[in-house]
């Protein structure tokens, strides 16, 4: 990997600026220790942003040669003024095009999407941004809470890391085995359901706290099953409940935020809603966005996030809905510079938890009019082309 | 326009409850107006259910078809309230054009008008005209069609023409009908129903209309009672839809299901301006109409022309459609979807025409460009190369396939439609469906009844057998195999 000149990160007592490499700066930041840099100024973070983004879009500019056309037809190869005029990838072009910045023997793995529209995203991961995805979620999960590597044990309500496979939404669920003592069970039938719950009671009674893990319709059906099993699971204070993936049920429905909060804390006997949080990932972004303790999702300086107008592609004013972008700087494998398939908002400032920097609001899915029509739109004749 | 929520009407059998009895749901439309819609009630439910399933089964076809020409009269007026007041919804709730909205209340005329293409289809579908008012002799029976009773129609928001459709097809044979509507429109089967009562709110045909509504996704204990009670479900729209049908049926239940299909155009080798313009102006109408959000709009067209020749005409030609049928207003999903595929083929390298504002756009593609379409006059243009397979570029999903020039007709029919495509038409007729023609590989009136047959006696002799037919007798002097023919 190219090194480059970045910015100043450290002085010596002197006074003397030492020139850090892009990596050594954005490694800096993503394996400290707690994410220290929300008690930054906004300011400071969103410099930090912008240097580090900008070295991430001339190491793709350097490595991708489909990125590199691609910015030559849209830009020309002259730079970019601000961090907005990096061309974005959408999402969409990662279901059927291979989109690298590494070579081949470099690729530990294509992961996909779960692809519950029937079309999944193929996207490249090297040895490098796997490091950066684990090491920002060690040291962004601070968000979460402070647990001692060996005082918390974790339920998760997926497949065990043996066999996850290439899902990366599983192998994301799956990193929190590698911190904490951890069953993996698949809610599936009443028998699950069973040792759902006493894995859940053996955990409380071993260590002092409990994290459960799973995607928000696999949590509800637990909680349905604790609710008509009397709440035998007393979690209080102890049980940390962590959604992750789609906010639809079985049958679509959206299923309402709060709502289901009021449930989750309900059904597990807990003392606050607050034990209660929901992360943010997709197969085409290396990062995870945690939500703090007042629900909101909390960005890391190595992520642009903003949502733009449709037409323009330009940012919209804070607050106000639009397709959510990203430029995530932790990725080497790929040119993470994303339009997805999400409408959202973004603010900044500080947040009611105490912490300065920038969240976001994934509001929804962009639902097109074709989605709900009798016009099929091409998605599964070429989904059934990508499986030949 | 009233930024005041909207609280929308249902119909139980034929009579307008204008205050909801039960829960209401809160959408909000393209145009930003928050609409209330009524979720069936229990009472709304037990009035349905209550109805006679078979009051039209004595009502003559002549009287319904003469009952909806004078529906479809009034639709034809420029001057009815009823057609005015559906104008203003679409434009105001639904964000259609002036144009288009006109366009579609003329077509509700046009469909409610057209009783000699309604015998047409009574006699293409059920081979008699009289088949649905008596017996007919049919080789050594006589038949006679029955309707099966209650019909439930889901409805689609997207096509109006579908809803026109769905309703007649389950009046004309004699069905009751209970319509539930989108969110995405509630006013075409709303006003429909509505014109019916205009012409006499007791006859029969009026009080055999409901229109409810529910949430596809929880459709509550009316909506489940509704569902159980149905004898036909005619289901249009997505695959959520379809499936969500599938899910809810008896094993008795007849499922009629329409969608999710696409469509696309075969333009061959032009040479003369004058057919490059005229073929350019088809595809332009078939992609223009009803914005694509219809199954027989074309998505995809291959053209063998020179493509530095058809180009600039089909960019003119699109252009005069933004003028003539102006597009619906989209909102900030199909804005969303639309800018999602174009950074995908500018990502790809491919070559993007687009009109002012974004009204229409072309992309210059490989078939096998692997966007999910984002319609809103989007049209994916692909060579049509000598290496072409026509079998690889349909499949059952495929419904319409549109040829220009006609005299081409010959090269492609057998080809696409034996790898799955419904329906070959001209190119710029997509949207007409003439009688004869089947919809989706099907008679949906054929799906509508429930034949029954007289079959003659004893007496009358088969046409392989010149003898009474006695059974007994036969089998006592094991006489069976003389007359195996």
């Amino acid at each position: 990997m190219t090194a480059r000149c970045l910015e100043p990160e450290r002085t010596d007592a002197a006074g003397q600026v030492w020139v850090l490499d892009a990596t050594t700066a954005i490694d800096t930041l993503i394996f400290s220790d707690s994410p220290y840099w929300y008690g930054l100024s906004l300011e400071v973070q969103q410099e930090r942003t912008d240097r580090l983004v900008r070295a991430a879009f001339e190491f793709h500019l350097e490595n991708c040669p489909l990125f590199r056309a691609y910015v030559e037809r849209e830009i020309g190869l002259r730079g970019i003024g601000s961090l907005e005029e990096i061309p974005l990838v959408s999402t969409r072009a990662f279901k059927f095009s291979e989109i690298s910045s590494v070579p081949a023997s470099m690729i530990e793995q294509w992961y996909r999407s779960s692809g519950t529209s029937g079309l999944t995203s193929r996207v490249p991961r090297d040895r490098r941004s796997l490091e950066r995805l684990v090491g920002s979620v060690h040291s962004v999960a601070g968000l979460l809470g402070r647990w001692d590597d060996d005082g918390a044990a974790v339920v998760n309500l997926g497949p065990g890391r043996e066999h996850v496979d290439d899902v990366w939404f599983q192998y994301v669920m799956s990193l929190i085995e590698a911190i904490h003592e951890t069953d993996s069970i698949i809610p599936s039938s009443l028998n699950d359901m069973e040792r759902i719950a006493a894995a859940c009671k053996r955990r409380l009674a071993e260590y002092d706290d409990l994290i459960i893990a799973g995607p928000p319709f696999y949590i509800a059906s637990v909680c349905d099953f604790l609710e008509e099993r009397g709440r035998p699971v007393q979690g209080e204070s102890r049980i940390t409940v962590l959604t992750a993936g789609g906010w639809k049920r079985v049958a679509g429905a959206d299923v309402d935020r709060k709502a289901f909060r009021a449930q989750v804390r309900q059904a597990f006997n807990l003392t606050s809603e607050a034990q209660i949080r929901d992360v943010f990932n997709q197969v085409e972004l290396n990062s995870v966005l945690f939500e703090c303790s007042v629900h909101e999702k909390h960005v890391p300086p190595w992520v642009h996030v903003a949502p733009r107008d449709p037409d323009t592609l330009l940012p919209v004013p804070d607050g106000q809905l639009g397709i959510m972008s990203y430029l995530d700087a932790s990725c080497t494998a790929f040119p993470c510079f994303i339009l997805a398939e999400d409408l959202g908002t973004v603010v900044r400032g500080k947040c009611a938890c105490g912490r300065e920097g920038v969240r976001v609001d994934i509001v929804r899915r962009v639902e097109t009019r074709a989605a709900k029509g009798c016009a099929l739109t091409m998605g599964r004749l070429h989904a059934a082309r990508q499986r030949q | 326009m009233s930024t005041q929520p909207r609280t929308i009407p249902a119909i139980v059998a034929g009579r307008l409850i204008r205050s909801p009895r039960g829960e209401t749901r809160r959408v909000v439309t393209a145009t930003g107006m928050e609409l209330i819609l009524p979720l069936v009630s229990e009472a709304d439910a037990t009035s349905i259910i209550a109805t006679d399933r078979l009051a039209l089964a004595d009502l003559p076809t002549q009287e319904i078809v003469a009952f909806l020409y004078g529906a479809g009269q009034n639709w034809k007026s420029s001057e009815y309230v009823r057609r005015k007041l559906y104008i203003r919804d679409l434009v105001q709730c639904l964000g259609y054009s002036e144009k288009m909205a006109k366009l579609e209340a003329n077509w509700i005329a046009m469909l409610l008008s057209s009783y000699a293409s309604i015998y047409d289809v009574i006699e293409a579908e059920l081979g008699n005209r009289y088949v649905l008012d008596e017996w007919i002799p049919r080789e050594e029976a006589q038949i006679r069609a029955y309707p099966r009773g209650r019909s439930l129609h889901i409805l689609p928001g997207n096509v109006p023409l579908s809803t026109t459709t769905s309703v007649m097809r389950a009046l004309i044979t004699k069905n009751s009908v209970v319509a539930k509507f989108s969110s995405e429109d509630p006013f075409t089967p709303l006003a429909l129903a509505q014109s019916f009562s205009d012409i006499d709110p007791n006859h029969p045909i009026a009080r055999a209309v409901s229109v409810v509504h529910w949430n596809s996704a929880d459709l509550g204990v009316s909506g489940k009672r509704l569902v159980e009670d149905a004898d036909v479900m005619c289901v249009w729209g997505s695959i959520g839809a379809i499936e969500w049908a599938a899910r809810q049926a008896r094993p008795d239940l007849e499922i009629i299901a329409f969608g999710p299909k696409h469509s696309l155009a075969l333009i061959a080798e032009l040479h003369e301006k004058h057919e490059i313009r005229e073929a350019a102006r088809a595809l332009a109408h078939d992609v223009c109409f009803r914005d694509q959000r219809a199954c027989f709009s074309s998505q995809q067209a291959w053209v063998q022309t020179s493509l530095d020749l058809f180009i600039p005409e089909l960019v003119t030609a699109l252009d005069v459609y933004a003028d003539v049928l102006p597009r619906s207003a989209h909102g900030l999903d199909d804005r969303a979807a639309r800018a999602l595929t174009i950074r995908e083929a500018r990502f790809l390298g491919y070559p993007i025409f687009e009109g002012k504002d974004g009204i229409w756009t072309i992309i210059v593609c490989p078939a096998d460009f692997a966007s999910q379409h984002p319609l809103s006059r989007t049209l994916y243009l692909h060579p049509w190369t000598h290496e072409l397979s026509l079998e690889s570029i349909v499949d059952k999903q495929t419904q319409t396939v549109s040829v220009y020039p006609w005299s081409r007709l010959k090269h492609v029919r057998d080809r696409v439609c034996r790898a799955g495509a419904a329906r070959i038409v001209e190119c710029g007729m997509s949207n007409i469906f003439r009688p004869g023609g089947a919809h989706d590989g099907i008679f949906p009136l054929q799906r509508l009844v429930r034949f029954a047959s007289t079959e003659l006696p004893s007496s009358a002799f088969t046409k392989s057998v010149t003898v009474k037919i006695e059974q007994t007798k036969f089998l006592e002097q094991d006489r069976f195999v003389e007359f195996i023919p």
